[in-house]
């Protein structure tokens, strides 16, 4: 079991580093996700 | 009273300290281990029973002081010139038999033993019985093995006397007793009484004889005292395999079932959850440190601050903010809307849009404010601001789109709105779900290695856990 937490530790912390570096919320269930076209009514768009 | 399983379990009474003891080679654990001599060849005696007139023989006449009569059960004295009989017994009976046949050889510890003598114990309060076998080697003397509700220990006695209170009293819980810079912990104290004996002996073992006993652990071992008179005598016993113990002396019937756990099981479980708290802590620190790195490195800059007008109990659409810049890599964005409602709300539909490619990131946010007063006094509920956060946004510039709602029960006016848009803000969520991620595993051996300790010293009068029974007592 030691060892299974170690490997999984291991990962737990790079994860948490990884999404540090890239602003990145590891769980977030209401997490809003780029998406095109979309938008209210008809507002102006590119 | 509690259990008293194992009380004095190491070793029969009034053992000889002489020809029990362990070598110093043992003692002191060698890596190198002495040469196994050759099989010894001992010169049987033989001689009829005083009680019944059957033949007994005697293995090892040079160390043996009372042998047990196999017809009869009679124990006998060999070193009285008419042999005379220690004790007798009542018939034979099944009700104990010992698992390893007497006579048996097998190599334990890198030695051969032979069985020579069987013993039961019983402990004279709570009438727990457990079984000692008595091994011999002319070379290395005596051992002992124990076997207690299956589990298996290994025992020899010490020349050393650890350092520990007089056993003559009764024990604190969690007094001590050291060896060899160990702490055992005492686990039982009681009088243990021999019930049954096959075989022989290296003292004159009598059914009925009784013995004080103390034991301490420090798992695998517990170190035992046994009183007889003014004789202390100390022993060493060390938990064993029961498949090795199986293997070694080729037993073809099977062992006791395995219940329980003993009060010498190796603590893995504890060992275990020691590793893995000094592996969370290594990993609290790390990631500790990191957030305060990714907290001192965010630039938390506002990017956008738009102002806008709204009139209450209506909609406005078609909103666009100027562009502005989301900075050169790829960030979080915090939105906050503020507005001065008051008793009403105000709500907004909206889009962060990607200038460039049209990559858009719908969001919705309502920022309402309620207050008055009652029979308990002024009461409010809400906020004038509301904020939202979006992760991951490409570097790049942006606009928002924004559509308005609001709704005031009182009047309808134009008021004031404002959205900010701030920048690489830290975000604390990962740091506390990565925490909890890794208390799990933790939280699970800890609950692992604590129900394990306590079933252990379950079968003790001085366990330092809390006994179960005594919660259902006060239901």
């Amino acid at each position: 079991m030691t060892r299974f937490y170690l490997v999984t530790g291991i990962l737990l912390c790079a994860l948490f580093v990884y999404a540090g570096m890239r602003s990145w919320k590891i769980i977030d269930p209401w997490a809003i996700s780029g998406a095109r076209p979309t938008g209210p009514g008809s507002h102006y768009h590119k | 009273m509690a259990g008293n399983e194992g009380a004095g379990n190491e070793g029969a009474g009034n053992k000889d300290s002489g020809k029990g003891e362990a070598t110093q080679a043992e003692t002191t654990d060698s890596n190198v281990p002495p040469k196994e001599p050759a099989t010894p060849k001992p010169t049987a005696k033989m001689f009829a029973c005083t009680a019944c007139g059957a033949s007994v023989t005697i293995k090892y006449p040079g160390a043996t002081m009372a042998v047990v009569c196999s017809s009869c059960n009679s124990t006998i004295d060999v070193t009285s010139e008419n042999y005379r009989i220690l004790s007798t017994y009542v018939g034979r009976t099944s009700l104990f038999k010992p698992c390893i046949p007497l006579g048996a050889r097998g190599k334990l510890k890198g030695k051969t033993w032979e069985v020579i003598g069987f013993l039961v114990r019983e402990d004279t309060a709570s009438h727990y019985f457990w079984s000692e076998y008595l091994l011999f080697n002319p070379y290395y003397g005596y051992r002992w093995l124990v076997e207690d509700k299956g589990h298996w220990n290994f025992v020899r006695t010490i020349k050393r006397k650890p350092e520990a209170k007089n056993i003559n009293q009764y024990p604190a819980k969690g007094q001590l007793a050291k060896l060899n810079g160990k702490n055992y912990q005492i686990f039982n104290y009681g009088t243990a009484a021999v019930k049954y004996v096959l075989g022989e002996f290296y003292w004159r073992v009598k059914v009925g004889s009784t013995n004080l006993t103390a034991d301490f652990i420090d798992p695998p071992q517990m170190l035992s005292a046994e009183k007889d008179g003014k004789e202390i005598v100390w022993s060493l016993a060390e938990y064993l395999d029961a498949k090795e113990i199986h293997k070694a002396f080729k037993v073809t019937d099977k062992f006791p079932y395995q219940s329980g756990v003993p009060a010498t099981k190796p603590p893995t479980e504890l060992k275990a959850c020691t590793q893995i708290g000094t592996l969370l802590a290594i990993f609290v620190i790390f990631i500790t440190c990191a957030q305060f790195y990714f907290t001192s490195i965010a630039s938390q800059q506002t990017v956008l601050h738009y102002d806008g007008t709204f009139i209450t109990n209506s909609k406005k659409a078609d909103i666009t903010t100027p562009v502005f810049s989301m900075g050169d890599k790829t960030t979080n964005a915090v939105i906050t809307l503020s507005a001065p409602v008051s008793n009403s709300w105000f709500y907004v539909s909206g889009e962060l849009v990607n200038d460039t490619d049209g990559t858009t990131y719908p969001f919705e946010k309502s920022v309402e404010y309620y207050s008055g007063t009652d029979s308990d006094g002024f009461w409010s509920e809400g906020s004038n601001t509301a904020q939202l956060g979006i992760s991951s946004i490409p570097a790049g510039k942006y606009y928002i789109n924004i559509d308005t709602e609001s709704g005031d029960f009182t009047q309808t006016r134009q008021q004031q709105f404002s959205v900010t848009v701030g920048r690489d803000y830290p975000i604390y969520d990962n740091y506390w779900w990565t925490l909890f991620g890794l208390c799990l595993i933790p939280l699970y051996s800890f609950f692992a290695m604590h129900s394990v300790e306590a079933a252990r010293w379950s079968n003790s009068d001085f366990s330092p856990y809390p006994d179960p029974e005594s919660y259902s007592d006060s239901d």
